[in-house]
């Protein structure tokens, strides 16, 4: 006996409008919790310096450049060489084990809080500059006279900027994009709550809106900082800074407000 | 006895024909258990979705006493972002000043 379709194909489409529908509920009641993710903290070791933090290998480069330097004047080639190389693979390793906490900062750290879209973004560039100076690793090796240490010493510092672009630029990014997440996903609640409670969050509102808008455009400035760290664009990154410092003094603004507006909540309670 | 006797009218044991009519109501019949079952656990699984939609509702916007907690949080979760940025910024300033850049000199 042959079953009739369209009676059963009407059927499958009810029970996928059913299924769908239920997932959009779903959807939804995950999102309502999403929202009071709590406030995240930094440890102490996310406020380090890269300077502080590297010290040793610093000290180990120094302390090569110092052997190169006085090796330098000696009528001995291969010894010159040999130290100019070995100064540039220490060099170089400063530079990467920088890299490589700021990546491990991103990845699991307390960069990896930022949407993940600027995650992978902050990514891609701290992976250029691992692999420039991982080429020039290479080419530290396959020197084969001491006129090329200038060079590529130059180069290594100048192309890279590890120090003194990278590294500020890669923490101001996340602590940039850091704070619009926060915003949006900590305090916009919690703003929502005090004006649900009655609070004139107006004034509140403005400073949060300022923070995020100084935020926005720190997160740029710092963006194009890493990008175009060749360049040296310290000016960019004193802009990027300045920035954040508007964003911070009107977190601070607002933290006193909300207090106000907690305290008048709490009065009225008391009087009710 | 004609009949019996006709060879082109030979008795054969085939199925009687059955009505469309009958086909299409038992088809009717499942598609309505079919529906019914799906109704159901839909209906349940429905259920259970809002029962916890509203209890997720009841974590997010509760009672007015844990919603009187969760806002006096707001200026001290303002404040711990405003001190964490101010630590990060004095961070960054000390790596903008290392020397570590600088091309050494005699090379």
């Amino acid at each position: 006996m042959k079953i009739p379709l369209l009676p059963v194909f009407s059927c499958v489409v009810i029970a996928l409008v059913g299924l769908g529908t239920t997932q959009a509920q779903v959807g939804n009641g995950n999102s309502a919790s999403s929202s009071t993710t709590p406030t995240t903290t930094n440890t102490e070791a996310d406020y380090q310096s890269e300077s502080t933090a590297t010290l040793s290998e610093r000290t180990a480069a120094k302390t090569a450049l110092d052997a190169y330097l006085a090796a330098k004047n000696e009528n001995n080639e291969t010894r010159r060489l040999t130290l100019g190389k070995a100064m540039i693979s220490k060099k170089i390793t400063v530079r990467l084990t920088t890299v490589t906490r700021l990546q491990a900062r991103v990845k699991t750290g307390a960069c990896s809080r930022v949407e993940a879209q600027y995650q992978t973004a902050i990514q891609a560039q701290l992976t250029a500059v691992d692999t420039n100076l991982k080429t020039q690793q290479t080419q530290a090796t396959a020197l084969t006279a001491s006129s090329g240490i200038k060079d590529l010493m130059q180069k290594v510092v100048e192309e890279n900027r590890v120090f003194i672009i990278v590294a500020p630029g890669v923490k101001g990014q996340c602590a940039a994009y850091g704070l619009l997440k926060n915003l949006t996903k900590n305090i916009d609640p919690l703003v929502a709550k005090l004006t649900t409670a009655g609070a004139d969050t107006t004034k509140l509102q403005s400073y949060l809106d300022t923070a995020q808008t100084s935020a926005t455009q720190a997160a740029t400035l710092y963006k194009q900082a890493v990008d175009n760290r060749a360049q040296t664009p310290t000016a960019t990154l004193t802009q990027a800074n300045a920035q954040l410092q508007v964003a911070i003094d009107n977190l601070q603004l607002a933290a006193t407000e909300a207090q106000t507006l907690i305290d008048s909540l709490k009065q009225t309670t008391t009087a009710e | 006895m004609e009949e019996q006797n006709n060879p082109a009218v030979i008795p054969v044991d085939e199925e009687p024909k059955k009505s469309p009519l009958l086909a299409w109501l038992i088809a009717l019949l499942i598609i309505t258990l079919i529906v019914a079952g799906v109704s159901m656990f839909f209906l349940s699984t429905q259920d259970k979705t809002s029962e916890s939609a509203t209890k997720t509702t009841a974590t997010s916007v509760p009672d007015s006493s844990t919603t009187s907690t969760d806002i006096s949080t707001t200026s001290t979760a303002i404040k711990d972002l405003s001190t964490q940025l101010s630590k990060e910024i004095t961070a960054m300033a000390e790596d903008q000043k290392s020397d570590e850049d600088t091309t050494p000199t005699g090379l």
